[in-house]
């Protein structure tokens, strides 16, 4: 029945768990069979359990001993995900690189602070209880007073998950005495000079830390044990994914993926920071080349509210005329704040959908890119650069339940209409006129599970399945 | 003893680049941890650059001679972000035309600046002063 070439890939999302079987036995893969149940936050395995059933097609009585499984690979964003909060110095320097790299291991952020802690900014870190606090901030050999004085507030305080240092290494030492009673992972400065970006031991220690710690409690464990693989947190596995692609496929290198949700909007990019032009200067952080942002008050569901009030400021902007139209969305919004499983049944509804996915890819893909403004100096015209390029991007793949049920529509080309005529003294750095792409099949988070085996047939199906 | 950190840069809209390299390697021969942020550095930079590498002086250069409405306010700004026992260095042609250095010198000190240099100084000179001036302080801070 099943051949051993056959692989299963599942993603516990915190409504859904999604899960596919892919078959690898050719030179293309290809999708055998998708299944899609709701997850059991109770305990996570019984609803993996249901979904390889499904996915198996088992008979209902048919003993678990018994069962004959081609190997498993997993995500999970059940439970909140992977929660980090951000301790960094300067707001545009540590703390945006902090950002960036919590986010590029796949993690939610429910904090970020700059300069020293106060006891209510403790109390409300603390109440948050995410599972890492990342402290960075100072270079190497620089800035030492704010970490100790943050390091000591955390010790102070009744926070039980792991503390990552991250921040000015010359006083590691002394960072590790302060924070003996707590659970303490070292890693490198994620700025060892300024505006240098270096997230790869911090992003490395953080998986590590998902997988023996994060991952107890919430029954992931058991399927380790089953599986004998061990689970990424879901952003990761797009990133992954995302990686694979722009390093296998031709004419892929540069890409933008957004991933419409109904909590956030999560944005990834890979393409180099800045093109290089002499006459181009680069202001704060030089970005990485993958990049992952995550919008949280941008959202189709949970976060509707929060677009709501977005789109009300500026109606025109999301092509609302009538104040009547507005004051219906915000109805169609409380309801779904009452119901998030609801779909919209009738144009208007339809309408109201479209229109909150436009601002929630508009708005993300704005702040995900950069900034440019001309400037003359007495040498001449320059151009001086915050953030990422994001202009040179041909391509753009749309994710997520409202792309896959959109299939056929360039969601870009909705989102952005007309090219307003430009600001010639200040550009948004998004794309210019990108070909727009949709995960029809929705299985791109599942191939990201699988781009540690089957690096390049994965990509090469990832590709092939867009519409 | 560890080296001292400094932050250099090229203040306001000046592109510049050939002194500044000259003084990134001098004061790196000379023993200090430079962060050189290049030209076109804006007021902030200077201050958060400072801040994350806890620089013992911010160097400033101006050569355009638009120094002076670039500089205002820098000392004072570097109060508010705590930068008490940062030194704070400008040079180069700071203003337009011909005015006497002594009185270039008067006008950024009476903003705040602790050194003015003009632009044909002896670097040799500038690091003696600089050695001593950062003593002053240790002694005054330990």
């Amino acid at each position: 029945m099943k051949g051993k070439d056959q692989v299963i890939s599942i993603d516990i999302g915190s409504t859904w768990t999604k899960g596919a079987v892919f078959d690898f036995s050719g030179s293309n893969a290809t999708v055998v069979k998708r299944s899609t149940l709701p997850t059991t936050t109770d305990y996570l395995p019984r609803g993996v359990w249901s979904l390889i059933a499904q996915l198996l097609e088992f008979p209902p009585d048919f003993p678990r001993e018994k069962w004959e499984l081609p190997a498993i690979y997993f995500s999970s964003s059940a439970k909140g995900g992977l929660k980090i909060a951000v301790l960094g110095l300067v707001p545009e320097l540590s703390l945006t690189i902090g950002r960036l790299v919590a986010w590029s291991s796949g993690a939610k952020i429910t904090d970020a602070f700059a300069y020293k802690l106060t006891r209510k900014k403790v109390a409300l870190l603390v109440e948050k209880n995410p599972d890492i606090i990342i402290i960075c901030g100072g270079t190497n050999g620089g800035h030492e007073e704010t970490n100790l004085h943050n390091a000591a507030e955390i010790a102070a305080s009744d926070y039980d998950g792991t503390v990552l240092y991250a921040g000015n290494e010359a006083i590691t030492d002394e960072i590790t005495r302060i924070l003996s009673g707590k659970k303490l992972i070292v890693t490198d400065n994620v700025m060892p000079d300024i505006g240098k970006f270096q997230g790869e031991s911090t992003r490395s220690a953080i998986r590590d830390e998902f997988l023996t710690s994060i991952v107890k409690g919430k029954g992931l464990d058991e399927l380790v044990k089953h599986f004998g693989t061990e689970p990424l947190p879901t952003p990761k596995a797009v990133l992954n994914l995302v990686k694979t692609i722009a390093h296998t496929q031709n004419s892929w290198e540069k890409m933008v993926v957004v991933d419409i949700g109904g909590a956030t909007t999560d944005v990834y990019s890979h393409c180099q920071s800045i093109q290089n032009s002499e006459k181009i200067f680069l202001r704060g952080v030089e970005e990485p080349e993958l990049k992952r942002s995550v919008e949280g008050d941008l959202g189709l569901r949970i976060s509707s509210a929060s677009l709501f009030e977005i789109i009300a400021k500026d109606p025109a902007g999301a092509n609302i005329n009538l104040d009547k139209d507005l004051e219906n969305l915000e109805n169609w919004v409380e309801l779904l704040q009452e119901k998030p499983q609801l779909l919209p049944d009738n144009s208007k509804q339809k309408e109201f959908e479209q229109i909150l996915a436009q601002t929630c890819i508009r708005q993300s893909i704005a702040r995900h890119g950069g900034e440019i403004r001309q400037t003359w100096t007495p040498q001449g015209k320059v151009w001086l650069q915050e953030g990422k390029d994001l202009r040179q991007i041909p391509k753009i793949v749309f994710t997520g339940g409202y792309a896959a049920a959109n299939s056929g529509v360039d969601l870009y080309e909705v989102a952005f209409p007309t090219s307003k005529p430009a600001d010639p003294e200040k550009i948004k750095l998004i794309p210019q006129k990108p070909q727009s792409f949709i995960d029809v099949d929705y299985i791109w988070p599942l191939l990201g599970n699988l781009t540690g085996i089957y690096p390049e047939q994965t990509a090469k199906l990832a590709v092939s399945s867009l519409n | 003893m560890k080296p001292e950190n400094i932050v250099l840069g090229v203040i306001g809209y000046d592109c510049h680049s050939v002194g500044n390299k000259i003084l990134e390697v001098f004061f790196a021969e000379k023993g200090f941890n430079v962060t050189n942020l290049g030209v076109m550095v804006s007021q902030e930079e200077f201050l958060n650059a400072a801040l994350e590498t806890d620089a013992r002086a911010i160097m400033v250069s101006s050569l355009y001679g638009h120094g002076e409405i670039d500089c205002e306010g820098l000392p004072q700004k570097s109060k508010e972000k705590g930068l008490d026992d940062t030194l704070l260095y400008v040079g180069g042609n700071l203003v337009v035309g011909k005015t006497p250095f002594a009185e270039v010198e008067k006008k950024f000190k009476g903003m705040g600046f602790d050194r003015v240099f003009s632009a044909d100084v002896d670097l040799e000179k500038v690091v003696e002063i600089l050695r001593q001036d950062l003593e002053k302080f240790a002694g005054k801070t330990s």
